[in-house]
């Protein structure tokens, strides 16, 4: 089955074609990957999924459902989440106050939150239990109090991760997991979000540079130049596909 | 004993110090403190907006009328008291900040202000102007009565006390919900928050409205503190600005911050006497001198103390002791 559709995607950006007639057919619960050299379209292509981008031509269908009418807020609630390129976490919050912002959509009676009614404290309670395993799940519970400001780099990347995952999605983007990372940050990354997608089930997308990450996880990979689709596969075919070793190090590679 | 118990008992403590004070101090204190709790909720409903949520306002003052105005004409045609009037001034300044919430979904920091100065000065226009509203002239409110019993500064004091008490805990029960945590979301970042399904639009006007109400609260509490209202107090920009100070001396995002800035543009004036003028340069001054070394305010400076002094009296090192604001201030300069 299908979970993330993206058919004959085409963004402009004033006359630059940022994306030009892309698919993307992401089978649920794989890791799908999304590469392609610096200003391919890849974190364009994000954010036409999770809303922050208008597409001109084309459809983005998530489950079956059209996603074109929806705005940033309403995929949350459909299963969809995400973690951006560049860390971006509620800084002067604690970790544990990240995390059940990510539970936005399941926070219930706004009124019976804010009056502090009885139900509404039942389920703050619920919320931050829950917040609290998942810390653990994390590795994070130790800083659980702590702003997320003074947390240290490899830390916060794992707050992102859990506060996307706080809105329990069933399908989660990942916008370049360990750029800045070093290779054991790597490795435990890669170890993660291994375990997200085969013990919660969750479907990952990822766009990423890091090829090791790539080869680790990903089940199937597109990839995009320019704007365009130059290749689908698996991690070994596509590491050896000509078109992509012509669009990484260019012509004079592939001939050489 | 945690932070947290300290946090309440010292609260209740204050309130229990506030209640027994009309006993042991002259009238006339109790009536400058009870014009006080009026500029405290003020506070807490801009701090909602500006501290909580990041939308600088400078325009609160229009709504603190728009309360003042609606008990004193309900008092002068209808002949209502303090609770009819407040509740209504409550509702209708609601309402009107929802309306201007809408329209000013789109702009912040700079922008923002503006407009929000734009509010004021309407507001004050339409006081000066519309002969209902009586422009210099002012409306004249007769004695205080409480369900048909009248009431003296020191009756008057207590409801003030109260309704000062229950604005706080509603502003805190708000404030540590998953609503006032949207709010703070969308002021750390705005990207970050609507990926988390927060509907920006509809949490940023709804900020809007429950911090233009709790202003009318105070605005229709001044107007029967004060019993009398003109466009002479609210036909300018002076509230809004007296308001926003308070928040940002006081501290951001901070009940206790509210509580501080507001006593200090209400007592500083009333201390300089003759020099009345002067504290427009003193809150200057405080402005400037709190944004360089204490973003956090009064009370972020006053928190941090008491944490390291609780830490050394339990004998452990408090972890980063830090400002909760440092390095932010982006709604200042989006």
């Amino acid at each position: 089955m299908e979970s993330l559709s993206i058919r004959g995607v085409e963004v402009n950006f004033g006359g630059l074609k940022a994306l030009a007639a892309v698919d993307v057919h992401v089978p649920e619960g794989s890791i799908y990957g999304l590469i392609g050299p610096n200003g391919a379209g890849k974190t364009t292509l994000f954010n036409c999924v999770s809303r922050f981008q208008r597409y001109s031509a084309g459809a983005v269908s998530f489950q079956g459902t059209d996603l074109g009418p929806l705005g940033p807020h309403d995929v949350v609630s459909l299963g969809i989440a995400r973690t951006f390129q560049n860390i971006n976490l509620f800084r002067t919050r604690s970790t544990l106050d990240n995390i059940l912002i990510g539970m936005h959509c399941h926070k219930g009676n706004p009124v019976a939150a804010m009056l502090s009614l009885p139900a509404g404290r039942r389920r703050e309670r619920a919320m931050r239990a829950r917040a609290g395993s998942m810390a653990e799940m994390f590795g994070i519970a130790d800083v659980l109090h702590e702003r997320v400001m003074h947390l240290p780099f490899g830390h916060q990347k794992r707050v992102e991760l859990a506060r996307a995952l706080a809105s329990e999605p069933k399908l989660l983007l990942l916008d370049e997991p360990v750029a800045g990372c070093n290779e054991e940050e790597t490795s435990e990354l890669a170890e993660i979000i291994r375990l997200i997608n085969r013990k919660i089930g969750v479907t990952v997308v990822v766009v990423e540079h890091d090829m090791s990450l790539v080869r680790a996880v990903c089940d199937e990979i597109t990839v995009l130049d320019f704007g365009r689709n130059i290749a689908r596969g698996s991690p070994a075919e596509i590491l050896n596909h000509p078109a992509v070793i012509e669009a990484y190090l260019g012509e004079a590679a592939v001939h050489a | 004993m945690s932070e947290r118990a300290w946090q309440i008992l010292l609260t209740l403590l204050a309130f229990a110090g506030l209640a027994l004070l009309p006993g042991i101090i002259p009238s006339f204190y109790a009536s400058l403190l009870s014009f006080t709790f009026t500029y405290v909720i003020a506070a807490v409903g801009v701090n909602l907006l500006t501290g909580y949520t990041g939308l600088v306002t400078v325009g609160h003052g229009g709504f603190f009328a728009v309360g003042a105005y609606t008990t004193a004409l309900m008092a002068k045609y209808l002949g209502t008291s303090v609770v009819p009037g407040v509740v209504a001034g409550a509702l209708l300044s609601g309402i009107i900040g929802f309306g201007l919430g809408i329209v000013c979904l789109r702009l912040g920091g700079a922008f923002l202000a503006i407009a929000t100065l734009g509010f004021a000065l309407a507001i004050g226009a339409i006081l000066n102007n519309w002969p209902v509203f009586e422009g210099r002239e002012g409306i004249t409110l007769g004695k205080n009565t409480l369900f048909g019993t009248p009431i003296g500064d020191v009756g008057f004091y207590y409801i003030g006390l109260l309704a000062m008490g229950l604005v706080m805990l509603a502003s805190w029960s708000i404030v540590r919900s998953a609503v006032g945590r949207a709010f703070i979301a969308m002021r750390d970042s705005e990207r970050a928050a609507e990926a988390m399904g927060i509907n920006l639009r509809l949490y940023k006007t709804v900020s809007f409205a429950i911090s233009a109400a709790i202003v009318g609260v105070g605005g229709a509490l001044f107007a029967h503190h004060n019993r009398y209202v003109s466009a002479e107090t609210f036909g300018n920009a002076w509230l809004s600005v007296d308001f926003l100070t308070a928040v940002v001396v006081g501290g951001q995002a901070s009940l206790l911050g509210s509580a501080i800035g507001a006593a200090f543009v209400v007592l500083v004036p009333y201390y300089l006497g003759t020099l009345q003028d002067f504290a427009y340069i003193l809150n200057g001054v405080a402005l400037i001198v709190v944004l360089r070394f204490a973003p956090d305010g009064v009370a972020g400076v006053l928190v941090r103390l008491f944490r390291s002094a609780l830490g050394a009296v339990q004998g452990r090192t408090p972890a980063a002791i830090a400002p909760v604001t440092a390095g932010r201030g982006s709604q200042w300069n989006r």
